[in-house]
């Protein structure tokens, strides 16, 4: 009875596996999805952790929809930024934003941290 | 534009708050220079809030639409120690970065700051998820849980500009030879009293707790907590203008907002329960606030803006509109002046530490100014003791290796597969052998690790003769006490009075640095003739035996770079700054020193003395060999150089010299003592280190100290051979 009994707990010990493996550190990465609407199964496929984004083409209308699909996923990622694309076209029933727009996807818990940018270069001849 | 392609955020990764900034450069026309120099405007802003605004693990990532080393804003991410995490393995591992822009170009970024370069573990970039762009990301060792940071309290600068009217306030305070330190304390905080009584005089805003404190901090403050950023502004809610990380800042901004939203609910034209309700528990977790020191309605009796009609005290349950009104607008005040003074002293801190945008006029030509350590690397030596047959694997010793960072051997870094604590495994065999000498690079980003890495450097020169026996000395003495004769006069100590130390203290450059007591020159100049005689008379009690002021003699040590890219402890210098009292009588007395050996020495000796430089020397060196040449006697010569040579000079002999050159005892006693009881503490982005006590070397930023060089010029001038 006894050996049997410490040779289960011996077996359970012997599957845990300690060390940096099973215990990994965090993630930080970078990526330009082209767009972020309908792409929350894609995202779901990364790592937990932190990714900027970049061109999301989120409106405010995309923004919304994009966080509903990534609840709809079950993805632990929430997405922190201060502004939306403007819209691709002033038609009615777009959502669609232009090419730009950043932020970031986060597993951990965070805040947009307050700036004093302005918009100098709002009226530049270049676009995006 | 600017928001749609910048964003800064921060995360709570650990319990570590890690800061990171987004760019998206400008995608059409991406090779012509105006589009460029638009992307660099957009990175630069990034730039300036993360790495020069914030503190701690920062990230600067994103797609530039750039190739890599284009962007200016690149060379001052390097400036400050941030590397580009592809660019880093590439250098240790020797794998070049990967595409990931259309696997065609590297267009994707992702720079780390210093304090994260000892977790970065692996780097990888996932090609098939996103069409166009690969997902570039760092994979980190879990960060450990928040150490909490040793912060020396420094009070802000007293706004002079601001005093009105002839400033000579009296200064009652009694000065007691045996705790020279209270006396110290009490003379400044009489100072601080007397320019917030002038400003409340002249209806100005008084001084907060912020300012005062001068000659009070002895020791570090623990923060065992990090700071948290401040989150952005809701709606209409306030912004604050200072960017920076404090903790006390980031408490009162939560508190104005508390105000405002309280102004804001009592402001609703219908007033329900549940907005009494709310509003009562606002009120009472507004009096209940934390960062202010006792309470916020004692704080508020002892503020420093008082707006007519606004109450004395805080009444304990919810005020009327008018009342919560005023309490808004003074605080919003308060808050305002607390924001000044928190930007003069961060600028008076980056004046010393920040290098120059590139991109100005001049900055082609001007060097760049030293950087201060953020984190250091260090080289682990071993040494092969085993080798395999077929020379893939080899054994180490002592063990400890890492198994995320190159190993080298003399010819380069080792093709490794695997590395173990005492092992290591080679993809093919490099010609290793027993007793071959093999080296890891190890980063240290913690500030513990970088201060400990200091410490442990300079306390082998800083502590060398703890132990010696005086004895040992003796015949160095002898033989000074034969060949130096001593002065028929001896120097005369002259006491210091307020004329003298005042002259002295305007010689002092402008940007002289303000001591780790907060004493900055200014205060020194503009306290008033009753102060000033109370300081003067402190400096001759300690001159005539009494123990120094402990506030007076704790340096703190600012590293700085020899060269841009420095790595190693030794390759940073050492800047020590004390308190401008100490300096000021060391000044005094040094220049004192000087001119009386100077007077005495031969003609020949020319370090260290006024009027005297190394042109001199090499002018002189140049004429004998140009008439050796011309047929002249030949010429033989030598030249010795002693390695951090403040830091070597022993004490005990030095101190015998001076006395055998006659300089007063009085003089050498208070120089020793000061020598004796001085503290310094390493300073790494804004934590300090132990206090490290010495019987070794002279410290470099002390006057004084160049005397001791002079003493240890004519010991030497006197021992070399006549020609």
């Amino acid at each position: 009875m006894w050996p049997r009994t410490l040779l289960v707990y011996l077996v359970l010990l012997l599957s845990f596996r300690f060390g940096e493996a099973a215990n990994p550190g965090p993630i930080i990465g970078t990526v330009n999805p082209t767009g972020l609407l309908g792409k929350a199964a894609i995202i779901k496929q990364l790592p937990t952790g932190v990714y900027s984004i970049c061109e999301s083409h989120l409106s405010a209308i995309g923004l919304h929809q994009f966080r509903r699909e990534l609840a709809i996923h079950g993805s632990q990622m929430r997405y922190f930024s201060s502004s939306n694309a403007p819209l691709i076209r002033s038609s009615v029933g777009v959502i669609g934003g232009r090419s730009t727009g950043v932020g970031f996807l986060s597993s951990h818990p965070g805040r947009n941290i307050p700036t004093t940018w302005d918009d100098t270069i709002l009226y530049s001849r270049f676009s995006f | 534009m600017t928001q749609f392609c910048t964003h800064v955020s921060a995360f709570n990764i650990d319990g570590v708050w890690v800061k990171c900034g987004v760019c998206y450069g400008y995608a059409r026309h991406p090779t012509t220079i105006a589009t460029r120099s638009k992307t660099d405007d957009l990175l630069a802003k990034v730039v300036q809030r993360i790495v020069f605004e914030c503190n701690g693990p920062r990230i600067v990532m994103g797609d530039w639409n750039q190739h890599p080393g284009i962007l200016p804003q690149e060379q001052v991410l390097r400036q400050h120690g941030f590397v580009e995490i592809q660019q880093h393995f590439s250098s240790l591992w020797g794998k070049p970065p990967v595409f990931t822009c259309k696997n065609a170009s590297v267009k994707d970024f992702l720079w780390i700051s210093p304090e994260l370069i000892p977790f970065l573990m692996d780097v990888t970039v996932t090609q098939d998820l996103f069409p166009d762009h690969a997902v570039l990301s760092a994979h980190f060792r879990s960060f450990d849980n928040f150490q909490p940071i040793a912060v020396w309290r420094r009070p802000a600068p007293l706004p002079w500009d601001q005093i009105s009217g002839d400033f000579n306030p009296p200064c009652e305070v009694s000065i007691d030879p045996s705790d020279l330190q209270t006396s110290m304390m009490s003379i400044m905080g009489n100072m601080e009293q007397a320019v917030h009584q002038n400003l409340i005089d002249h209806h100005k805003p008084g001084l907060l707790p912020v300012h005062r404190g001068r000659s009070c901090t002895l020791s570090p403050q623990l923060c065992r907590q990090p700071v948290p950023p401040n989150k952005n502004a809701r709606n209409k809610e306030i912004n604050p203008k200072y960017l920076g990380e404090h903790f006390q800042h980031v408490q009162w901004l939560k508190q104005l907002r508390r105000l405002q939203s309280l102004v804001a609910l009592l402001s609703t034209e219908e007033q329900l329960v549940t907005h009494i309700d709310h509003g009562t528990a606002l009120w009472k977790a507004i009096l209940r606030a934390p960062g202010f020191s006792t309470s916020f309605g004692k704080f508020w009796v002892q503020r420093s803006v008082f707006l007519v009609n606004a109450p004395d005290a805080l009444p304990f349950e919810l005020p009327n509109l008018a009342t919560a009104r005023l309490t808004f607008e003074t605080f919003k005040m308060e808050f305002a002046q607390f924001e000044k003074a928190l930007q003069q002293k961060r600028a008076s801190i980056g004046r010393q530490n920040r290098v120059d945008n590139p991109l100005k006029v001049f900055a082609d030509v001007a060097m760049p100014r030293a950087m201060s350590v953020q984190a250091v690397a260090r080289n682990n030596h071993y040494t092969i003791t085993d080798v395999s047959e077929d020379g893939l694997q080899c054994v180490v010793e002592p063990s400890g290796l890492l198994s995320d960072s190159p190993l080298s051997s003399a010819h380069g870094v080792l093709p490794t597969t695997r590395i173990d604590d005492s092992s290591f495994t080679l993809s093919k065999s490099d010609d290793l052998e027993l007793g071959q000498a093999i080296t890891q690079k190890v980063h240290l980003g913690t500030q513990n690790e970088v201060l400990t890495e200091f410490e442990n450097l300079w306390i082998q020169y800083w502590g060398k003769h703890g132990d010696t026996d005086p004895a040992r000395w003796q015949p160095f003495i002898d033989m000074c006490t034969d060949v130096l004769p001593p002065p028929h006069v001896p120097m005369e100590l002259v006491p210091i009075n307020a004329t003298t130390w005042t002259r002295a203290v305007r010689k002092r450059k402008q940007t002289s640095a303000t001591g780790p007591d907060g004493i900055s020159r200014s205060d020194l100049l503009k306290m008033g003739s009753a102060s000033v005689g109370k300081l003067v008379n402190i400096i001759n009690c300690v001159e005539h035996g009494s123990a120094w002021p402990e506030s007076c003699l704790i340096g703190l040590i600012t590293s700085l770079a020899k060269k841009e890219s420095s790595e190693f402890v030794n390759e940073f210098r050492p800047i020590c700054v004390f308190s401008q009292i100490y300096r000021n009588w060391s000044s005094i007395r040094a220049y004192e020193v000087l001119r009386y050996l100077s007077a005495r020495a031969p003609a020949e000796l020319i370090g260290n003395r006024p009027r005297h430089e190394t042109a001199d020397i090499w002018w002189s060196i140049a004429c004998q060999v140009e008439a050796s040449y011309q047929g002249g006697p030949p010429l033989g010569g030598a030249i010795a150089d002693i390695t951090k040579c403040f830091n070597a000079l022993p004490r005990v002999p030095l101190f015998a010299l001076a006395r055998i050159l006659q300089l007063p005892q009085a003089l050498c006693d208070t120089w020793c003592k000061a020598l004796t009881g001085m503290q310094r503490r390493f300073v790494v982005e804004g934590g300090v280190g132990q206090p490290l006590l010495t019987s070794n070397g002279y410290p470099e930023g002390d006057p004084l100290s160049v005397c001791a060089m002079f003493l240890v010029n004519l010991a030497l001038h006197a021992f070399s051979p006549a020609p």
